[in-house]
């Protein structure tokens, strides 16, 4: 296994953040983009709230779910 | 009954190696084996897979005494032999046979008393060998032990110059003279013509503790005999002070555990100086030095991750052995064989 | 007798532990001399020797360089004969055992720690190991409770429903029950009862007995190899919970539980290792919804990929082995048409309690009254027999039933099981469920209807009351803050009402696409402790609405039990919708295995 932080990763990895953006379709947008130019490839939106500046966002990927095998055990 | 103190002057000096080497050894040979540590040395780093590596494994037989939290988390099993009424902060000590090999990370009694109380414990059960696992910053009970070996190596330093410097101050200590005559339990005292000179000073911890000794020194004595600790903060004087004076000129102390625990990067230079020709040193008590252990090896911390990182190990062993006077192994190199011939 | 003690503050300027600790101990008539911070080892040996001290004690936060200084202080405490009578204490923040014994030091105490704990040591109270200040041990809170009923109108009608239920059920029998019967034989042959497996078999359906033969798996599901249960052990061997953290901030508290039901027992079994050092004290293993569905249940260590994790003997014996002794765990077998079975399961297994409710199990679950009835009854019975309390969720309130229809569901099994001998825990909702939403009984507040729903249940009867599950439903989005903060509340508001235990959500909870993370299980347990703390033993007044809300959930809970017990049986009253209906109150009779109950 390659010692990677990522292969530490009990289950998900949430990212919690604030886009700037022009409306939450947007805001959206940019929270996927966000994951693929983390390398994370396509992640979660869990929750995602304009407020007329931009969106407070709760993104989550993933690394392993339930029933996988696990990097770290 | 022998009791055989191993030092390491660091961690993953090669101890845990060391110890587990002579035990397996002896065991070939039907010794009733037993082992201790003065407290607990905590996590290793395990030279193979750089794991954390807090266990000894140990062969069924073997009889050992440690902290019964530490048997919680074993696997080994094991059958209670005396549950002691000495506590650390891992629970009651506990005296155990085992009866099939595994692991565990041994912690013991942390002080004099109690190593006193497990040592009477162990001679009742007719060990032949009762091996004191200990660490150079946990050392004063090692004096009760007959004879020690010191583990060194990379691990205490990457600069053999400073290994040998340290181990080689080590050698000479143990090299000293015993005068067994004196009372272990006087306060510090002079000695004139053959007569003592008492003080009533028990231990020198201060300079204040070094004014009122020399306020009670005779002209021209002989010997001061000093008792309990030499602390680290009267070194430079006291050297000072005992270089005034002109002909040969013998210190007594109570034992070289003692000793060693003034000695530090401070202290280390004055310590130099008090083994001059000019001075004698000697011990009311002194367990032997038997060998002195070598290893290489040493945790390499990068990047939050531990690498295997190693010093040139024959120039390790061809300095230790040049600095001292007992004989030196690698372990890893060549085993216990010849070491556990000096344990008879 | 008066202990003489040495205080020590090894901090270059901290010392107000040591002080707060020394008037502690001066309060109990203890001789205490505190010296100035910071001195070197070398004066305070010197001090040290100058009387005969009991007690020495350190504090010192540890940093670079530290260890070496405390070892060398030790060392020269010991050769300077101080040890030969004073035992050395030392605190600071990261101090666990383990340092301390490695230290030298005699006892350890860390931040977490209590002046009372210090003060005892001292004393001479404790001398057993620090780990028993975190070994949990099970409170027997049920029999704290009479189920004495103190409304003798509510008690009767549900007398009458009880005894017309057991007439009813007493000569029915059903696939299930034949089932869960020829799997207790085949477990307790030793698993050499072939016989009793083919005829077991024979009344599965056909999906599950493909997987049971090993043939075909249901989708998501597989054999969990040899190799992962060995590296789970050896990850679990290699850890031990850090500093455990005690949620509750006084004994009065709630016990706290969460689900474990990621699919995965492996997953489970780590989630719930970390949980147990974040305080909690309970699980309840939630299996997949798909096995309410079929005849027969799966075999062997399996994991799936999906929520639910099979309720097999080998997955529960798996989590239990691992759990701490002192942690609960309860199985949830109260819907579909393997209840009896998996009731068995739990208690051959050795689980501490397990989830059942008649009336929910066919109104939000899908079971068909009647087969429910049958089997939830058999169900009840192994709880009884394995003397496995079983608690009642009163979860049908989610789909749209007034909290008074649950609150009378849950008091029919609580009856039905007093009189099989078993011991029913009800489990009303902390929750904000649409009948509320509809009818504004929280637009003022989230107080007054949650306590009305406690305090009518403390009229009717003196009961255990757990409140679930999880608290705070329908209060959370998948913000993470809000989350936690409305279990927090929630938590607060039952520690205040002295309940016995409460069910809590993770701040993933509300997010329903995915499993629940580990961060967001520690996430919510942080924010009760904090609660906890936060209300300790103070009071929260509702304002005078709760009463109002509280008589009349007694009257409509009486009212809806006179209903049911004008029926001839409960699954009649089920279909009739007296327990909730279609129309107004979204609750559904369920379907799956609808026809199958037969005489015996």
């Amino acid at each position: 296994m390659e010692e990677t932080a990522l292969n530490h990763i009990m289950d998900g990895i949430d990212i919690e953040t604030y886009l700037t953006c022009q409306n939450e379709e947007e805001g959206k947008f940019l929270a996927r983009k966000l994951g693929e130019e983390l390398n994370l490839g396509e992640v979660d939106v869990m929750y995602c709230e304009f407020d007329g500046f931009g969106v407070r966002v709760r993104l989550r990927k993933y690394i392993v779910k339930p029933g996988d095998k696990y990097n770290w055990i | 009954m022998q009791i055989i103190g191993i030092v390491g002057t660091a961690k993953n000096t090669g101890k845990t190696t060391a110890l587990t080497s002579i035990l397996d050894s002896l065991s070939k040979n039907e010794f009733s084996l037993g082992v201790t540590s003065i407290g607990y040395d905590g996590e290793d780093i395990d030279n193979l897979t750089f794991l954390p590596k807090p266990r000894i494994f140990l062969k069924e037989g073997v009889i050992i005494a440690s902290s019964s939290l530490t048997f919680e988390t074993s696997k080994i099993k094991y059958e209670i032999l005396y549950e002691t009424d000495i506590y650390t902060p891992l629970g009651k000590v506990i005296i155990a046979k085992v009866l099939e090999p595994g692991k565990i990370v041994i912690a013991g009694p942390n002080n004099i008393k109690d190593l006193k109380k497990i040592i009477a414990l162990f001679k009742t059960l007719n060990t032949d060998f009762l091996f004191v696992d200990g660490a150079m910053n946990r050392m004063a009970p090692m004096y009760l032990a007959d004879k020690v070996i010191f583990s060194t190596g990379a691990s205490r330093s990457t600069e053999i110059k400073n290994i040998v410097e340290e181990i080689s101050l080590i050698s000479l200590i143990f090299n000293k003279n015993i005068m067994p005559q004196y009372d272990i339990n006087n306060n510090c005292f002079f000695v004139k013509n053959g007569e003592l000179q008492e003080t009533e000073i028990k231990s020198l911890l201060t300079k204040d503790d070094l004014l009122k000794l020399f306020s009670y020194r005779p002209e021209n004595y002989e010997k001061v005999v000093i008792k309990n600790i030499f602390s680290s903060a009267v070194v430079k004087e006291f050297v000072q002070e005992i270089l005034k004076k002109k002909d040969t000129y013998e210190m007594v102390f109570l034992e070289p555990f003692r000793l060693l625990l003034s000695m530090n990067d401070i202290t280390i230079s004055g310590f130099r100086r008090m083994f001059t020709n000019s001075i004698n040193i000697s011990f009311i008590y002194k367990p032997s030095l038997i060998a002195i252990t070598v290893n290489s090896f040493y945790p390499k911390y990068e990047n939050f991750h531990f690498t295997a990182g190693y010093i040139d190990k024959y120039l390790l062993k061809k300095s230790v052995v040049e600095g001292v006077t007992v004989p030196v192994f690698d372990i890893f190199e060549e085993g216990s064989k010849d070491l556990v011939k000096l344990l008879f | 007798m008066a202990k003489n003690i040495l205080c020590v503050p090894l901090d270059p300027v901290h010392d107000v532990g040591l002080k707060i600790i020394r008037n502690a101990l001066l309060n109990k008539g203890h001789n205490v001399d505190l010296l100035m911070p910071d001195l070197p080892n070398e004066e305070i040996i010197n001090f040290a020797l100058k009387k005969k001290y009991d007690y020495i004690l350190v504090s010192r936060t540890l940093g670079y360089g530290v260890y070496e200084l405390l070892a060398k202080f030790i060392d020269l405490c010991d050769a300077a004969g101080i040890r030969d009578t004073a035992k050395l204490v030392i605190g600071g923040k990261p101090i666990t055992p383990q340092l301390a014994a490695e230290l030298g030091f005699d006892k350890g105490f860390s931040s977490s720690s209590s002046i009372e704990e210090i003060v005892s040591y001292i004393e001479g109270k404790e001398i057993t190991s620090d780990m028993n200040k975190y070994k949990k041990v099970k409170k027997d809170f049920i029999s704290e409770h009479s189920y004495q009923f103190f409304n003798k109108e509510i008690e009767q009608a549900l007398n009458i429903i009880a005894d017309k239920f057991l007439n009813w059920a007493k000569d029915k029998t059903s696939d299930g029950i034949l089932r869960a019967e020829l799997m207790r034989n085949y477990i307790t042959s030793g698993k050499k009862d072939s016989k009793a497996y083919e005829e077991y078999l024979k009344l599965c359906d056909e999906e599950i007995k493909v997987c049971n033969t090993g043939e075909r798996y249901i989708k998501g599901v597989r054999v969990i190899e040899e190799d992962e249960l060995l590296k789970l052990d050896n990850f679990l061997q290699n850890r031990m919970a850090y500093q455990p953290v005690k949620i509750q901030h006084s004994n009065t508290h709630p016990l706290i539980f969460k689900f474990l039901g990621s699919g995965c027992p492996i997953m489970d079994i780590v989630h719930g290792k970390i949980c147990e050092r974040w305080g909690v004290d309970g699980f309840l293993l939630i299996n997949p919804s798909w096995e309410a569905r079929y005849e027969g249940l799966l075999h062997n260590y399996l994991t799936h990929q999906n929520d639910g994790t099979i309720t097999s003997l080998e997955n529960i014996l798996l989590v239990k082995k691992y759990l701490l002794d002192g942690t609960y765990l309860t199985v949830r077998a109260h819907r579909g048409l393997n209840t009896p079975e998996t009731t068995m399961l739990a208690g051959e297994a050795g689980a501490d309690m397990t989830k059942i409710n008649l009336v929910y199990g066919s109104l939000g679950a899908g079971t068909d009254p009647e087969r429910l009835g049958v089997d939830g009854l058999q169900a009840i019975k192994y709880a009884a027999e394995y003397n496995m309390p079983f608690d009642i969720p009163g979860n049908d309130e989610l789909s749209g039933v007034p909290a008074y229809k649950t609150l009378a569901g849950l008091l029919i099994n609580v009856m039905i099981g007093l009189k099989i001998g078993a011991k029913p825990i009800p489990k009303p909702l902390f929750c904000y469920g649409p009948h509320i939403m509809i009818n504004g009984q929280m637009d003022k507040n989230y107080i007054d209807y949650n306590y009305a729903k406690i305090q009518a249940l403390r009229e009717i009867a003196d009961l255990p009351i757990w409140p679930g599950e999880p608290i705070a439903f329908m209060t959370q989005s998948e913000e993470r803050v809000q989350s936690a903060n409305a279990t927090s509340y929630h938590s607060a508001l039952a520690a205040f009402l002295g309940v016995d235990a409460i069910t809590i959500a993770s701040t993933d909870e509300a997010y329903s696409r995915g499993p629940i993370c580990v961060a967001s299980r520690i996430d919510s347990l942080r924010a009760v402790q904090d609660a906890f703390k936060f209300i300790g033993d103070t009071k929260i007044e509702p304002t005078k609405m709760c009463e109002v809300y509280k008589n009349e959930m007694i009257e409509n809970i009486y009212s809806v039990l006179s209903s049911v017990a004008r029926e001839d049986n409960l699954p009649q009253a089920i279909y009739k919708g007296i327990l909730g209906n279609k129309e107004e109150d979204g609750a559904y009779p369920g379907t799956f295995g609808k026809g199958t109950v037969r005489c015996k």
